[in-house]
């Protein structure tokens, strides 16, 4: 007996009243100026927003109503607490209440009213960005989701809280008490809970993966709706109680009873609801835990050797049913009574058949094992037929990575996308190996061998029956018979094969006889309006940058054709520890989200913009075409040659990094690998070592996040557990990837120190040559080096993998000057290293010509970028190697004045791990001098104390300090995320870093031998002190000396050193004879180094200096002190 | 149109007593519900529109149970308050349109007529653009006169309606109650002003803690007063003796000192001279001569 009249009616009066009210309307005039305003940032062509607001066409009302919906559903609860404490206080609502109608109608009335000017205002916001999309954004318009982001957003959050602050008001009763506990409530979802047991609590579903592909939809739309409709039935539930509990007697008996069922059935489902979600979560470890226990299984089982595999699929919808006939054969050694494979667990195999009949198969989640019908003889080759159908069960993916990582969050900006491995949709496919969608030999991740890992080389052919209109891109020579059948037949052997399936369109381009592609969605081409004028230059770019590439690497890409594949936004890789191999690179093909959407290289309108000011400002000239060129210069050196992944910067964690699109595997490990059942590790440190060729980590961001970069956290864990430990324990499985790639390119480069490179690189040429293809044996690897140069691989690596030991250097001052060499002008830089430990070392110097850093300013990762080619063989390079324990005097004679000197310290103790000294422009000439370039033996070890003096550096155990809490009442009750705990060194954050405890952080300008650290504080009243305490054997004069590092931020570094900044004083208590004296040193006046503080007399017993915090600046340091004796 | 109550009583949580076994008969046309402030009446009303549920007994609207038949019942009822506000963000015919949905005139054409000539009756009409909480308090009490009898109620419950209402107010509101006496509705109008009654109800109660008193016409209470009202000549020095011996109903100065209106079974020492008595001796006669409980 609802009466929608009723209904309607108090809804009618409610929305009335709620518009008239200021409280709504100033809410209302805030959230269209504060989210109008940002949608004019994001998408506007004046500001430099990240090209995530435009790539995809769905985030713009995304984001307005992420945005509206954050505000809304606090604010919803004081309108809703407000309405029902006047229902209480009021005799108005007594004319009301005595009116008929039942609860039912009264509370469904009002909760319709309030819902109405909220949908309303949401529409405002909606009509907004859709202006900015429609006139403003370089986007297309997705008309779905204005329809779909205030359903699934707002909806049920304004349902879910109205209805909860009307049950709080109705059984509290008391409006102080329930704001209390609704906005206790709200900062607990907000703050704390809200991402944690898959933001299950996430009532706003800020963090619920909601940004909407244009090939796929919602990344997980069952994941999506699940949680969204907890919300809404968990709302509903409410709302009926209220109108069970409101205080107004009922008029009809039935109603009440409804609601009272309807809201029990409501709260029953929602907990079923978050039973069934959270309960997913379960479902996936334990799956993983099958799957990792099947493989274990496996793993000791003997298994034939793939020769070839034709494989014939059908997309059907949804799923997929494919054949494939399989020919192995037995290389084992030893008769096989069985053949072990990996087939995704939500493919079921519907038959295998071999020659003469039906096989015996047995399917123990991803494993699958045929049973031949005899023995299968050494070296006997033997073929079958296998069918399958189904889905890809992505959970039963990347069981290498531990759980944490596989939640973290995907985030671009504020937004999580969430993370998909694999597709079959009706309209779109994509299957890499990881997704294991055809029988691949072996059983797949092992977790006690986590290296072995079967790298098969086969000759695959594929066979694809899809939905007319769709285009199929595979591996291979391609023919498309009729509307939706391709086949594909690579003209080499591959380790894996992979499908992409889409209405694609393509663009081509064939520059010397290899076949550019790129795949992409319809209406995704936003890049040719920004080529335009590269048309006739594009063949000579692509054949240059190609040619860099392959020299930079001394190999040379493989195959026919090169394909950028466009992939849904949710598409997500992981490292595994095995292979720098990820799966957004696949032979032949690169996997780039749809319109280049997390990467800041495929923004061409920012950097046509930025390009242009840069020009405007410096007057240069610069062609259109240029512009254009260096734009894809820039897209291709950053995304596909570049860096193997980004660190991301939103992330609480540096082991998260952004999915590498590098081709760089298809220029080794597509081709060709080491086959080693002694040293599984091989094949990864080759790769390695090529890519480091390819990388410049000096990452002075990811210092400043994180306080230590990946490989310094990765040399510190190595001076505590060796290779092996770390690779074998999951504890540490995020790391052991970047372990290995560290470790494995340091094994080559000491390789490389003995050897000549060039020999080097011509004995690999030669083995791939003669392997291309295969793999090279192990045995076959190790002997080519102890042929060739008497290198040992086996004895070498053994330490590598299992000693603890890694070395750790001591540099002394850098010395340079001047000198005339015949009629030229040369430069003479020396200085002195030590290897302190037991291990042998090496270390890379570099002297760069220009510091790009100075020049740069706005647009210089582009300019730089654009002009690496040109400017890399400026900087000079040696390798030094430091046997343990040893001492080396070096000494350079360059043909040009170095601005700088980067000394990487690779694998060993030093931190940091990479030496950013800067050298001095005005040299002194020194006449008849003996030019020393090479290295010399020493015996005297480099000691940066000199005889006579006494230094205590904050590493030593004579540095003290009292702190205060480092973080206030409420951060402390939130507690911290565990990555945010263990780190040793922690970043001077120049935002929001704001610390009342001392803490270590490292930076090449502090004082020290192998570990170059400070202490930092912010500055402060002087309340808290640190220590420099010696103890001295005899009294007298002592200068005391304090090491300033100033330390700016690296944004004022680029802009021309931060002579602006001020640097502050730091304050000191010397304690000597007299008493105690308070000083200061003006740190705006001072030099980098040791400063001189004054002279005192000590008596023999205890000295002592203080640094307090007290300081206008920052930051306050407290690194080294220094007395000597007169 | 009856309203039958029968042994209506209700004791709050804290155990205050409001009503204890309250039976009453009312029927169409003007009832008046007489008794002190704190007797109860205020409870009954609420009960009598459904806000509130009794502890124990029963009232019978045309023989409907009121709490089982709400729906019904509510459908018949308009209701004034004592103590009247508005929502603060709706205009006089806003509010007065919105009550008239409610009570279920759902047709635009004939809810805009009677709106529109409810104004005009209460002479509201020239501020229906006006906010309700800012019409001035007689306005508003006018508007509340005007919410309850829209709609063609047949049970209006009117509650202390000509508190803080000027003489001029009284008698229109007192009118326009009457007017509506002549049709078929029952008309309950509780209040401490014993003039309300006198000048309009044929049928009263006299509530007193909780229980009726008296039951019948204003008349038959004035009956019972017959003979028991007096007024005595006072001189100053007498003034506080005979307040503090007698009910005093007024007390007004005189040539040679004052002129004292008491209720008394006899006068005592003072020479009294009997006169006509009046619902006001009635009631403050009767109320004396309850028993304290």
């Amino acid at each position: 007996m609802i009466s929608i009249y009723n209904i309607l009616t108090v809804a009618r009066f409610e929305a009335k009243t709620l518009w008239r009210s200021w409280f709504f309307r100033i809410f209302s005039i805030l959230s269209v100026a504060v989210i109008g305003f940002f949608d004019f940032g994001a998408l506007s062509n004046v500001t430099h927003s990240p090209w995530a607001f435009q790539g995809v066409p769905t985030t713009i009302p995304y984001m307005n109503i992420l945005l509206l919906n954050t505000a809304q559903a606090i604010i919803a609860v004081f309108l809703a607490s407000d309405f029902l404490k006047r229902d209480k206080k009021l005799d108005t609502t007594e004319v009301v209440y005595m009116r008929s109608m039942t609860n039912t109608d009264y509370v469904i009335g009002k909760t319709a009213g309030i819902m109405l000017m909220f949908l309303l205002l949401n529409t405002v916001i909606l009509l907004i960005g859709l202006v900015f999309n429609v006139f403003f954004a370089e986007t297309t318009f997705a008309g779905i989701a204005y329809v779909i982001y205030p359903l699934v957003v707002s909806i049920p959050t304004l349902i879910f809280i109205l209805g909860f602050a009307f049950f709080m008001m109705v059984t509290i009763r008391n409006q102080a008490v329930t704001f209390i506990v609704l906005l206790g409530y709200i900062g607990m979802t907000l703050f704390y809970l809200g991402p944690k047991v898959h933001n299950v609590f996430d009532y706003i579903a800020f963090n619920v993966p909601l940004v909407y592909s244009q090939f796929t939809g919602f990344a997980d739309v069952t994941h999506m709706l699940v949680q969204r409709s907890i919300y809404l039935l968990l709302g509903l539930s409410f709302i009926s109680m209220t109108i069970v509990m409101i205080r107004r007697l009922p008029q009809s008996r039935v109603m009440t009873g409804l609601a009272r069922i309807s809201g029990l059935t409501c709260a029953a489902l929602a907990v079923l609801l978050i039973v069934v979600y959270t309960g997913r979560d379960g479902n996936a470890k334990r799956l993983r835990e099958r799957v990792l226990a099947a493989s274990e299984a496996a793993a000791e089982k003997p298994t034939a050797t793939p020769l070839s595999c034709a494989i014939d699929l059908r997309h059907e919808g949804g799923l997929i049913d494919a054949t494939a006939e399989i020919a192995v054969r037995n290389e084992t050694g030893a008769p096989l009574g069985s053949y072990i494979f990996s087939l995704n667990p939500g493919l079921a195999v519907r038959e295998v058949t071999g020659p003469s009949g039906d096989l015996k198969y047995e399917r123990n989640e991803h494993i699958l094992t045929i049973v031949p019908v005899k023995h299968l003889a050494a070296g006997a080759e033997d073929s079958f037929h296998i069918r399958w159908r189904g889905i890809i069960n992505e959970n039963a993916l990347y069981t290498d990575i531990d759980s944490e990582t596989l939640k973290d969050m995907n985030r671009i900006i504020f937004f999580n996308i969430g993370r998909r491995y694999s597709y079959i949709h009706p309209s779109y496919v994509l299957l890499t190996p990881e997704t294991m969608w055809y029988p691949a030999a072996g059983p797949g991740f092992i977790p006690s061998r986590p290296l072995e890992r079967r790298h098969d080389f086969v000759d695959f052919s594929l066979d694809v029956t899809t939905t007319p209109g769709l285009t199929a891109v595979s591996q291979g020579a391609s023919s498309n018979d009729y509307p939706g059948k391709f086949s594909f037949r690579p003209e080499n052997r591959l380790p894996a094969i992979s499908l992409a399936i889409a209405g694609f369109e393509r663009q081509t381009a064939v520059v010397d006889s290899v076949e550019y592609n790129i795949y992409y969605g319809k209406n995704h081409d936003y890049w040719s309006a920004h080529m335009t004028e590269v048309g006739d230059t594009l063949e000579a770019m692509i054949r240059d940058l190609r040619q860099t590439y392959e020299n930079n690497l001394n190999l040379e890409y493989p195959f026919p054709r090169f394909s950028i594949v466009e992939v849904p936004v949710h598409y997500s890789a992981f490292h595994h520890a095995w292979s720098v191999y990820q799966e957004t690179v696949q032979p032949e093909i690169v996997l780039i989200p749809e319109r280049g959407v997390t990467l800041r290289s495929a923004d061409f309108r920012r950097m046509e913009r930025r390009n242009e000011r840069r020009l405007e400002r410096s007057n240069e000239d610069v062609s259109k075409m240029e512009t254009q060129a260096g734009m894809f210069a820039v897209f291709v050196n950053a995304t596909l040659t570049g860096r193997f992944g980004r660190a991301n910067w939103d992330a609480e964690d540096p082991f998260l990094r952004s999915p590498s699109y590098n081709v760089f595997p298809n220029m080794l490990a597509f081709r060709g690998g080491i086959d080693s059942k002694e040293m599984p590790w091989l094949g990864m440190a080759l790769e390695s070592w090529y890519a480091s060729k390819l990388e410049d980590n000096t990452m002075g961001w990811s210092r400043m996040r994180w306080g230590m970069t990946l490989e310094e956290r990765v040399n510190l864990k190595l001076t505590e557990m060796s290779l092996r430990d770390l690779i074998l324990d999951p504890e540490y499985r995020k790391m052991s990837h970047y372990a290995l790639k560290l470790k494995g390119s340091f094994l080559f480069r000491m390789l490389e120190s003995a050897a000549d490179r060039d020999d080097l690189d011509a004995i690999f040429s030669e083995l791939f040559k003669k392997y291309e293809y295969d793999n090279i044996p192990g045995e076959i690897f190790v002997s080519s080096l102890r042929d060739k140069f008497g290198i040992d691989l086996s004895a070498i690596a053994e330490g590598w993998y299992d000693d603890i030991s890694i070395p750790g250097f001591t540099i002394s001052p850098v010395k340079i000057f001047k000198f005339i060499d015949g009629e030229r002008e040369k430069f003479q830089v020396r200085f002195s290293v030590t290897n302190n430990e037991d291990a042998d070392g090496l270390i890379e110097f570099t002297f760069k010509q220009m510091d790009l850093n100075v020049s740069g300013g706005r647009g210089f990762g582009m300019r730089r970028m654009m002009t690496a080619t040109m400017t890399m063989g400026e900087d000079y390079s040696r390798y030094v190697s430091v046997p343990a324990g040893e001492t080396r005097e070096l000494g350079f004679a360059l043909g040009f004045q170095p601005s700088s000197l980067q000394i990487k310290t690779l694998v060993s103790r030093n931190l940091p791990a990479v030496l950013q000294i800067d050298l001095p422009e005005d040299l002194e000439e020194k006449k008849k001098v003996t030019p020393f370039d090479g290295e010399r033996l020493l015996d005297e070890p480099v000691d940066l104390v000199i005889k006579g003096e006494t230094v205590v550096d904050n590493e030593d155990p004579g540095f003290t300090f009292s702190s205060g809490s480092s973080r206030s009442l409420l951060k402390r009750l939130i507690p911290r995320s565990a990555s945010e705990e263990d780190v040793k060194y922690v970043g001077m954050r120049f935002w929001g870093g704001e610390t009342n405890k001392w803490q270590p952080t490292i930076d090449t300008k502090f004082y020290g031998s192998q570990v170059r650290s400070a202490h930092f504080i912010s500055g402060g009243s002087g309340d808290l002190k640190a220590a420099f305490t010696t103890s001295f054997e005899k009294s007298g004069h002592y200068d005391i000396y304090y090491h300033v590092s100033r330390i700016t931020s690296p944004w004022r570094r680029h802009r021309g050193g931060g002579e602006d900044t001020d640097y502050g004083k730091v304050h000191f208590l010397i304690y000597h004879d007299d008493g105690v004296e308070e000083t200061e040193l003006d740190l705006n006046s001072a030099e980098d180094g040791w400063n001189y503080l004054g002279s005192y007399y000590i008596s023999k017993g205890e000295a002592k200096l203080e640094v307090t915090n007290q300081s206008e600046a920052r930051f306050v340091i407290a690194d080294a002190v220094k007395w000597v004796g007169r | 149109m009856n309203i039958s109550v029968e042994g209506l009583s209700m004791t709050y949580k804290g155990g205050t007593t409001a009503l204890a076994g309250v039976d009453l008969e009312i029927g169409s046309g003007m009832f008046g519900l007489l008794g002190p402030n704190g007797a109860g009446k205020t409870t009954l009303m609420r009960i009598l529109v459904t806000l509130m549920k009794p502890t124990g007994g029963s009232v019978r609207v045309n023989d409907l149970d009121l709490q089982k038949n709400r729906r019904e019942i509510r459908s018949m009822l308009g209701y004034l308050p004592q103590e009247f506000r508005f929502f603060s963000k709706l205009t006089t015919w806003e509010f007065l349109d919105y009550v008239t949905r409610l009570a279920g005139l759902k047709e635009a054409k004939k809810r805009t007529k009677a709106v529109g000539e409810m104004l005009e009756q209460v002479g509201l009409y020239d501020v229906r653009d006006r906010l309700a909480n800012k019409l001035s308090g007689g306005m508003k009490r006018r508007l509340g006169i005007a919410q309850a009898l829209i709609g063609e109620p047949k049970i209006i419950v009117v509650d202390e309606p000509t508190t803080g209402l000027d003489p001029e107010e009284r008698i229109r509101f007192r009118n326009l109650l009457a007017d509506m006496g002549q049709k078929d509705i029952a008309i309950i109008l509780s209040t401490h002003i014993v003039g309300d009654i006198s000048s309009t109800c044929h049928n009263m109660a006299l509530l007193d803690r909780g229980r009726v008193v008296f039951r019948g016409s204003p008349d038959g209470l004035i009956e019972k007063a017959r003979g028991r009202a007096w007024k005595i000549r006072a001189l100053d020095s007498e003034l506080e003796e005979i307040k503090t011996t007698f009910p005093v109903i007024s007390t007004v100065p005189a040539d040679d000192g004052w002129e004292v209106h008491v209720v008394a079974d006899d006068t005592g020492r003072w020479p009294g001279e009997e006169v006509e008595p009046d619902l006001e001796h009635a009631y403050v006669y009767f109320m004396e001569n309850q028993p304290e409980n």
